[in-house]
């Protein structure tokens, strides 16, 4: 008993000494060729969430941090299940790993009671409403992260090069969401100084979508869908009121412009991932005190039947920066 | 250290998710009825938990709140299977998809973020991270006290009520319905008592685990049902027959308790041992055959029962 008592001392020490977390970071010695350890918890696998993983190795390994050599990954997955998350993280944590990835929402908010040392998060739309953090640019020391949130601005900029003349817009979202509680606030700010009027389109399940854009379509000179799941899933009233009306429809994902959406700018996971990569490398050479990164890295789409038929000419300029171009030119 | 560690937090969750278990030992065992409506009342505790949390800061509030919405969601089931006859399992299933659109509802989103809270929960924990911070371990021993003492209580009081006449109305009811009916007892607000109960049980878990872990999310009672019959049988074949079977009542509180708290301990250890979590749900439902057919539970426990 006295040993245990003794060693968790000597450990005390140890410990509050060398993670007292407002000192300056120590500059690492490059000399010794140490394995630094990251573990990642994620939620569930997931295209996107995948995706994350696999960019944010690549990134280390351009940043100089090779796996199986300079770096090692450990890699938890919860399978959707949420209430694995914190057994997950606690595992995680007593291995001790030089930086901790917390991959979605949920994972992002159980590290913040489980995890002690550097954490990084990802994919975690609103940090702020989450909890994760009380500042983008001013989280605590030990942690920093990426969002995912919709590119709003790139997104309103789009709609204003292919619309120039376009002055009032319809933004149709479910007030019920957290996502697009965040997302109506950003567009509020954003749209204005863009020249945009906003004629705010509020639903509360699918089936309310059709009736209410009808209503207001005739004035409307562009529709913007934000990111939440209800309008997503309505897609298909908002395609045909817009068809009918001939009026620009701007959504944030490839498959909506696939079913007939004008453009879309959505959230490039490749980006999301490197972006994570990046800061895990930064917390690795110790840097301390990064704000939150919010994924700039968007990828546009377009649709050329649909801007055929509702008669508008889209500049060659915004087609050679689109990732994919559906239909026929 | 790191071996104490992993205890600590696999007797924490347990302990949260001792609720779901007891709420089986309820409704399962005592009124023999395979309730799944539990996988419901879980997130809607958790929702309804949260959100008393967010707005009041006080604990006992939100836990209140979370038992009194679980009992809402039992006594609905009740009226699906005894007034409109539905049968038992679907009744549940029914109640589970309902369930999913009020939770959503009740959290605004799908997501409720519990980290900025204040209270009795943020206090405890902040007290138990200062004091593990400054030993140098990750344990948490105030919190780990509360919810000894609240599980402690819920539990006694759940061994007094089964020795009560009512309790003991409902025992009978489930091992024979049609006698209790012979007696000229009504059955069914018996039946409205224990699904009401169950499902409180289940709801206290769920606003529990959600304070716990930082959030409420509507994926929350996703493989509930399996996680709390998998600790409820372990609990069964280990400390029940220990305390003399499932004819005694204090024996399956027990089981319930005891059993969660005995399979998070196996599952942090499955983790340890470098198990990954996607290979969890098949050593699970494979655990629980293992248990019950190598300690002869299937007919041990279970004759004439639902499962």
């Amino acid at each position: 008993m006295f040993r245990t008592c003794l060693a968790a001392l000597v450990l005390s020490l140890f410990v509050t000494g060398c993670e007292g977390t407002p000192e300056p970071a120590k500059p690492i010695e490059p000399a010794k060729p140490v394995v630094r350890t990251v573990a990642i918890a994620t939620l569930m696998t997931h295209p996107s969430l995948d995706l994350i993983v696999t960019s944010m190795k690549a990134e280390m390994e351009a940043k100089g941090f090779h796996e199986g050599e300079t770096v090692k990954y450990t890699i938890q997955n919860a399978n959707g299940d949420a209430n694995a998350v914190v057994g997950i993280l606690r595992d995680l944590e007593l291995s001790h790993p030089d930086v901790t990835v917390a991959i979605t929402t949920p994972v992002a908010q159980a590290a913040m009671k489980e995890v002690r040392g550097p954490l990084v998060f990802s994919a975690v739309t609103d940090p702020v409403g989450a909890g994760v953090v009380d500042s983008m640019e001013k989280p605590p020391p030990l942690i920093t992260g990426v969002s995912d949130a919709w590119p709003y601005k790139a997104q309103l900029e789009l709609a204003r090069s292919l619309v120039p003349s376009a002055k009032s817009l319809g933004v149709v979202f479910n007030p019920g969401e957290a996502a697009s509680q965040y997302g109506i606030a950003r567009i509020r700010e954003l749209a204005p100084p863009l020249g945009f009027e906003i004629t705010e389109i509020p639903v509360s399940n699918t089936s309310e979508i059709l009736g209410a854009l009808k209503v207001k379509a005739a004035k409307l000179d562009a529709v913007f869908l934000s990111s939440d799941n209800t309008v997503i899933s309505g897609v298909p009233a908002a395609l045909s009121v817009c068809f009918d009306q001939k009026k620009p429809l701007f959504v944030g994902d490839s498959g909506t412009v696939e079913q007939g959406g004008l453009a879309a700018v959505s959230v490039g996971y490749d980006g999301v991932g490197r972006a994570t990569g990046d800061l895990v490398a930064r917390m690795l050479g110790g840097e301390r005190n990064i704000p939150v990164v919010v994924a700039s890295d968007a990828e546009v789409y377009l649709n050329l039947d649909t801007a055929k038929r509702i008669g508008l000419e889209i500049p060659a300029d915004v087609r050679a920066q689109a990732k994919k171009v559906f239909g026929t030119p | 250290m790191a071996w104490l560690s992993l205890l600590d937090t696999a007797i924490l969750l347990g302990l949260c998710f001792s609720g779901v278990a007891l709420g089986l030992v309820v409704s399962l065992r005592f009124l023999n009825y395979p309730d799944l409506t539990i996988e419901g009342s879980l997130p809607l505790g958790g929702a309804v938990g949260g959100l008393v949390l967010v707005h009041t800061g006080s604990l006992w509030a939100a836990l209140a709140a979370a038992a009194l919405a679980g009992g809402a969601a039992g006594l609905m089931t009740a009226c699906l299977h005894v007034f409109l006859g539905v049968g038992r399992l679907l009744s549940g299933i029914l109640m589970v998809a309902a369930l999913y659109t009020v939770t959503l509802r009740v959290l605004g989103g799908s997501n409720l973020s519990l980290l900025r809270t204040e209270g009795t929960w943020r206090q405890i924990e902040a007290w138990d991270r200062a004091w593990a911070d400054a030993q140098g371990v990750m344990l948490d021993p105030l919190k780990l006290s509360l919810l000894i003492v609240l599980v402690g209580a819920v539990s006694l009081g759940l061994v007094a009520f089964f020795h009560s006449r009512p309790g003991l109305a409902i025992r009978s009811i489930g091992d024979n319905e049609g006698f209790v009916a012979g007696l000229g007892r009504d059955p069914r607000p018996y039946k409205f008592f224990a699904l009401a109960l169950g499902n409180a049980l289940a709801a206290l878990s769920g606003a529990l685990i959600g304070i716990n872990q930082g959030f409420a999310d509507v994926g929350m009672g996703q493989g509930a049902l399996v996680l709390g019959l998998a600790g409820l049988i372990l609990g069964e074949q280990s400390i029940g027959r220990l305390l003399g079977g499932r004819r005694l009542v204090p024996a399956l509180i027990a089981s319930g308790v005891v059993g969660s708290v005995l399979y998070q301990v196996l599952l942090l250890l499955s983790f340890r041992a470098g198990v990954t979590s996607s290979d969890v749900k098949l050593l699970t439902a494979a655990m629980i055959l293992v248990v019950m057919v190598a300690t002869g539970g299937g007919s041990f426990f279970y004759r004439g029962r639902t499962f």
